[in-house]
Formats: C-alpha cells, sequence, structure tokens
C-alpha cells in the first residue's frame, strides 16, 4: 500500500520548487545588500530607520522557506512518522511572530519621536567629487530597496499558490507591499526638506502600522493552522474545494453507503481521516483501491487513513 | 534611476532646498549668526578678552563667505547645547568629537577634520547644508 514515506511532489511542482528556492536565495542576498546600503545611509531619519527594520525583517521568511524546505525534504523517519511537513507552519508562526513584534515596537518608537518631537537632521556628504544632500542618496537607496523586491515579489505568488506554501506566500505578499513602505519613506524625507520635521515620523508610523497589521493577519494565521483548522485557500481563506470533492469521490464508489471526511493542512500538504460506511462486508481488495484513487486525486494529499465504520462518527 | 534623481534635482535645487523647519538660516541672514562657544583650546581659546581658536576661525570664514553679522557668546556646555534645543543659538563651536555625548540633542555637522564637529539645531537642515558646504569645499584638510 502506498503511505507517506511514498509521497513526492509531482514532477512539475518540483520546478516550481525549485526555481522558488532560486529565487528566494536571490532574494536573500538582494536584501542584505538593501540593508547594508540602507544602513550606510539611513542618518537621523526615522522613516529610513523603519523602512530599514522592515528590510531586515523581510530576511525572516525568505530564510525561513529556504530553511524549512531543506528540513522539509527529509522523509518521514522512527521518530517523524508524520514526516516534517508542519515544519512550514512552525517556521511562518516566528516569522509572523517576528513581525508583529516589530510592528509594535516601531510604532511605539515613531510615536515617540513625534511626540518627543524630534526634528531629523539630514546631512551633506561629498560624493564623487560633488557635495549631495544625504535626503537625496536615501531617495535612491529607497527605491533600490523597492523596486526589485516588487519584481521578486510577483514572481514568487502564482508558484506560492501552486505550492500551496504560506512562508513563500506571506513572504511574497510583503515584498510586493515594499513600495509602499519606500513611498511613504520616501514622501517623508522630501516632507523633512520642504521644512516639515514631522513628515518623518508620520511616515514611519503609517509604514509600522503596515507592519503591525501584516504581523497580526500572520500571527493569527498561523496560529489557527497549528490548531488544526479545516484547510483554507492562501488569499481568500476560504475553505478549500478540494476537501468535498474527495468526499464526493469516496461516495461514488458503488461499494460506498455514506462517507465523510477530515483534513488539516501540514505545512504545503493536507493530512487526515476518511471514515466510510460499506455496503457490504470491507473488501481489502477495494480499500486498497480506495487509497491509490485517493492519492491519486491530488498531490496535496500526503497522507490519509480510510477507516470503515458502521456508524459515521460525528466530525 | 538616474533620470529620476535628476528630475528631483531639478525641482528641488531651484528653491531652497532642504529648508530650515525654524527658519534659523533666514533669520541669522536677516539678523546675525548667534555662535555659542565653549573655551575648549586650541578649538576655542580665550586670550585677554577675546574668543579666538581654529574653530572659531572657521566660523569667521563661513560667516565672511556668507555675508553674517557674528554675534559669539560664551557658555557652559549645558548651558548653550539647551540654548541650542531653544533655537537661542545657530552653532556651538568647543571641540566637539563627532561622537560626542550631546548627539541626542544637538545636531552634528560633518567633521571638518575627520574628528571634530559643529553642533547646529536638530533638524535645521538648510543651515546644516550652508556650513557643511563651507566645511565640504573650503576648509583645508589636513
Amino acid at each position: 500500500m502506498r503511505s507517506i514515506k511514498d509521497y513526492h511532489l509531482p514532477k512539475e511542482l518540483e520546478d516550481d520548487l525549485r526555481s522558488a528556492k532560486k529565487i528566494e536565495w536571490i532574494t536573500v542576498i538582494y536584501l542584505i545588500s538593501v540593508v547594508v546600503v540602507m544602513y550606510l545611509v539611513m542618518g537621523s531619519s526615522q522613516a529610513m530607520k523603519s523602512a530599514w527594520l522592515e528590510d531586515v525583517l523581510g530576511l525572516v521568511p525568505s530564510v525561513a522557506f529556504l530553511i524549512s524546505t531543506h528540513i522539509n525534504s527529509k522523509a518521514p523517519n522512527d521518530r517523524f512518522r508524520y514526516g516534517y511537513h508542519r515544519v512550514f507552519s512552525i517556521s511562518f508562526l516566528i516569522g509572523a511572530a517576528a513581525l508583529l513584534g516589530m510592528g509594535i515596537f516601531m510604532i511605539y518608537d515613531s510615536s515617540m519621536s513625534l511626540i518627543k518631537t524630534e526634528h531629523p537632521t539630514i546631512g551633506n556628504r561629498i560624493i564623487f567629487g560633488e557635495r549631495i544632500w544625504m535626503g537625496w542618496v536615501m531617495i535612491v537607496a529607497l527605491i533600490y530597496s523597492s523596486v526589485p523586491s516588487m519584481i521578486l515579489g510577483f514572481k514568487k505568488l502564482p508558484k506560492a499558490k501552486t505550492l500551496h506554501n504560506k512562508v513563500l506566500y506571506t513572504d511574497a505578499k510583503a515584498q510586493k507591499a515594499d513600495y509602499m513602505t519606500a513611498f511613504a519613506a520616501i514622501v517623508g524625507i522630501i516632507g523633512v526638506g520642504g521644512g516639515w520635521w514631522w513628515a518623518d515620523s508620520v511616515a514611519a508610523l503609517f509604514i509600522s502600522i503596515s507592519v503591525l497589521k501584516d504581523g497580526i493577519n500572520y500571527v493569527s494565521t498561523a496560529v489557527t493552522d497549528l490548531m488544526d483548522r479545516s484547510p483554507v485557500t492562501l488569499k481568500e481563506e476560504k475553505e478549500v474545494p478540494l476537501i468535498n470533492e474527495i468526499k464526493d469521490l469516496v461516495l461514488s464508489w458503488d461499494w460506498v453507503k455514506d462517507a465523510n471526511v477530515r483534513f488539516r493542512e501540514d505545512g504545503q500538504v493536507f493530512m487526515g481521516e476518511i471514515a466510510v460506511v460499506p455496503k457490504t462486508t470491507v473488501d481489502t481488495e477495494k480499500l486498497e483501491e480506495a487509497y491509490e484513487k485517493i492519492y491519486d486525486y491530488s498531490w496535496k494529499i500526503s497522507d490519509v487513513v480510510i477507516g470503515p465504520v458502521k456508524k459515521l462518527p460525528k466530525w | 534611476m538616474k533620470k529620476l534623481y535628476f528630475l528631483l534635482f531639478v525641482t528641488f535645487a531651484g528653491c531652497n532646498y532642504p529648508k530650515d523647519p525654524h527658519h534659523s538660516f533666514e533669520k541669522a541672514k536677516e539678523n546675525r549668526l548667534r555662535v555659542g562657544a565653549i573655551v575648549n583650546p586650541p578649538f576655542v581659546t580665550r586670550e585677554d578678552g577675546s574668543i579666538g581658536g581654529s574653530e572659531i576661525k572657521i566660523i569667521k570664514d563661513f560667516a565672511k563667505g556668507e555675508n553674517l553679522k557674528l554675534k559669539i557668546e560664551e557658555g557652559s556646555e549645558s548651558d548653550l547645547v539647551e540654548k541650542l534645543e531653544k533655537y537661542e543659538v545657530d552653532i556651538i563651536a568647543g571641540g566637539f568629537d563627532k561622537k560626542s555625548i550631546w548627539k541626542k540633542k544637538a545636531g552634528l555637522t560633518t567633521p571638518y577634520d575627520k574628528k571634530h564637529v559643529f553642533f547646529i539645531p536638530k533638524g535645521e537642515n538648510r543651515l546644516l547644508q550652508q556650513l557643511e558646504s563651507f566645511i565640504l569645499e573650503k576648509v583645508d584638510k589636513p
């Protein structure tokens, strides 16, 4: 009988996963360069500081994805009989918690600089023999931190959807939204140059609120996943149609009188149970065939138990 | 990216940009540049009642180039920084290190000799730009 140990992604998804990994490596290297560049030019601007922190945090989902795909590639063993799928949910939770914590800190930090009426001082430097206001340099750094990010985000999004991978999805969405952060920070710096010292802190506050909002969303998704909620789609968070399709499939077999199904998300795959009331006595040949059919129906089903019962359990 | 940079530059370079939230530089032009001096030889010295020293010379040269009248006031670090925070002085000279403990309360200029800086009121970016332009372009680097 086919079991969890024989589970592997279909070929085309393997390719998707491989290219997602490649994009994530590029992301990590790119983000490190952004973090360095932003750090060098950030000066005393609050908005720059917030944008910089966001970029540092942006590393979390990418690194989490790379680590968890690596761990997840291991086959189930005697210690981990259900495999390593949950590593995704765990790293998603860690990333989300980091985001949430940072959001709270950033809101505190930027409100404090507003309350204390801190006036950002932005100086000048000689670059290539020309004296230049660092505000301009910051804006260029912010553009560097946003445009490639957006492109990478757009590339990852469809892969995250086909793989049903939340870590990748979070990462893609956060990167897509990066231009908002950069834009807010640019407005803040231009405002400071216009003599409105508060523009910088207000921009920083906006950035922080968006980070906090993401943090709250992702933490709640991560926690509910770990709580074995029924699988939901990535974007709309509606029930995954696959679950009902499996039920219909089971009900369509002529030896089945009634059936009920229950699944949960384990990282990018689903695991669960199917209870069936057979019309006559249980035929193990038919049961074997049933397993094959279910595993063949979708790559997402990584482990399933079919339990023949007299009366359906109340799931 | 270069295009955008150029565009921004053209848009803003014409008018006074960046600006001072508290108009320190404009006021200095109208009235005079108020300098706080803390005696700390050889940067700021007092001989026979008159204030001098290498940093005062830099400021005098700067004021001359910008056509500013000067008002030099001697005081202690804490008093002058407090005045700076209230925009009652525009520049403080006193041989401050770029890692000065006053960093939180005062704006620092770029170092004129890789180590020593002047203080300006935080966020007065126009004044800072004028002074830094002078420091970066005119002051002889040792």
